[in-house]
């Protein structure tokens, strides 16, 4: 790597050194890639996939909690 | 797969379109170009100064500045006697500033020629006989390139600290290399000038006739004709890849700075190293004595202990005399530094940059060591610091 740090051993101190994954020019720009990278990229369609069973399970929970709410709040009235 | 950086609103303090870090796509897509950014033009005259504003493009890495002219010694020439500021420091102090950062080299002649040498392996002075404190023959240590002009005439040529034996004008020609980026290959050091926000301004300070010439017969005259100077950049361009900006590492500044400590005594003279601090790391330091306005040669004549330190006591370099360290660096750089310019040289950089820099957060007090034997008349040294430090980046 030709950075100060890997070179110098200078600390780096910028917000902007987030590191983030890119495509070198030349790659083929419909490849996933793999391993989990390849699961959250947005081009790929089981990603959406996910997506869809996620916000299913997820709003079937909200909807459980809401009607078993109330029948442990009376259970709780009842013991006292 | 690659990773990179992106987006820094900020690049060395200029405000800047987004970009993204990644120095493996930027050396596969930037272009190096040079051009002029300032033509060869007259100077201003012996003792003043020019300011050269530098384009605002790219990424500068480094400058390359020519100076020529002629000597034209008239009269009856009698005593007349080159000074050891010749022929090198006719540019008394390149100073350059970028991006709000003054004096990012601040520099004479032939520091910044030291510096090239040192830091490029592939030039060399040997086998070029120069004349050097009025002795003859010398053929190495004189730090001269094959392109150099000292000063050509009819009859006789200029050297340091040597007599002027003819009265008849002599060319020259001086180039030399100011490195912008600390290293040539990553541009690590490099000034970020895509932007209308930035500022890049280099001036030229020229010596006067008395730090030329150190003598000038009495019935003697001397005029600069057709003195001129140019300055080529060496800028690489920002290339756009896959829709986006790319540069390489700018997360540093290089600096080249030189002072000037008087009151040199006999026995060691300790010299604190000003401006260091957290945040900067010291690449290299170079150091001249002078006694009578000579330098003096690196060697156990002229030297005792020579060494660095920081803190208290802590010294992790040490030579007893100077022929050791005169050696080592010698063995370092492929040229023979002390022994006509003195020129002295502790370098952290060349072997292994990771290894060695000195990072001024954990040596307080960080100083050179410059052992003399004997008590040198009106003695003062020249140290200059070869650094890195941050650039303001980021939010």
């Amino acid at each position: 790597m030709w950075d100060a740090q890997s070179m110098y051993g200078v600390t780096p101190q910028v917000s902007s050194q987030v590191l983030q994954p890119t495509t070198l020019p030349g790659t083929d720009g419909g490849d996933f890639g793999s391993g989990w990278r390849a699961l959250v990229n947005p081009d790929n369609p089981l990603f959406w996939a996910g997506v869809l069973i996620l916000a299913t399970v997820g709003a079937a929970g909200v909807a459980g909690s809401a009607r078993l709410g109330p029948a442990r709040i009376a259970a709780g009235v009842g013991k006292s | 797969m690659a990773t990179q950086a992106q987006s820094a609103p900020l690049i060395q303090g200029v405000q800047s379109p987004d970009v993204i870090v990644n120095p493996q796509l930027f050396y596969a897509a930037t272009r190096r170009q040079r051009y002029a950014m300032r033509s060869l033009t007259s100077w201003s005259g012996i003792g003043s100064s020019d300011s050269v504003q530098l384009r605002q493009n790219g990424i500068v890495a480094g400058l390359e500045v020519r100076v020529k002219g002629t000597l034209t010694f008239g009269g009856t020439i009698g005593t007349t006697t080159m000074g050891y500021n010749w022929p090198f420091n006719v540019a008394k102090m390149f100073r350059l500033s970028a991006n709000g950062q003054s004096n990012l080299i601040s520099a004479n002649g032939l520091m910044i020629r030291a510096a090239e040498f040192v830091d490029n392996p592939k030039i060399q002075d040997q086998g070029r006989s120069v004349s050097f404190g009025g002795t003859t023959g010398y053929t190495d240590g004189s730090l001269k390139l094959a392109n150099d002009n000292w000063g050509t005439g009819a009859t006789d040529n200029l050297f340091p600290g040597t007599n002027v034996t003819t009265a008849e004008a002599k060319t020259f020609d001086i180039t030399y290399f100011i490195p912008v980026a600390a290293h040539q290959v990553s541009l690590i050091g490099s000034v970020y000038a895509q932007s209308s926000a930035t500022n890049l301004n280099l001036e030229i300070q020229w010596a006067t006739q008395a730090e030329i010439v150190s003598a000038l017969g009495a019935s003697a005259t001397l005029a600069y004709t057709s003195v001129q100077y140019s300055v080529t950049g060496i800028v690489y361009t920002i290339p756009n890849v896959n829709g986006n900006y790319v540069i390489p590492d700018l997360s540093q500044f290089h600096q080249v700075a030189q002072f000037r400590q008087s009151g040199l005594g006999q026995g060691t003279n300790q010299i604190l190293l000003p401006g260091t601090g957290v945040g900067r790391n010291l690449l290299r330091c170079y150091w001249q004595a002078f006694s009578s306005s000579a330098p003096l040669a690196i060697n156990d004549t002229n030297y005792a202990t020579v060494g660095w330190g920081y803190g208290g006591n802590q010294i992790p370099e040490q030579y007893d005399t100077g022929q050791p360290l005169s050696a080592m660096n010698e063995r370092l750089t492929g040229v023979h530094l002390g022994k006509l310019w003195g020129i002295g040289l502790w370098d952290w950089a060349s072997e292994n940059a990771l290894r060695d820099v000195v990072d001024e957060s954990t040596t307080a007090d960080l100083r050179i060591l410059v052992g003399l034997v004997s008590a040198p008349t009106s003695g003062y040294a020249e140290v200059c610091q070869e650094t890195l430090f941050a650039a303001p980046v980021g939010a």
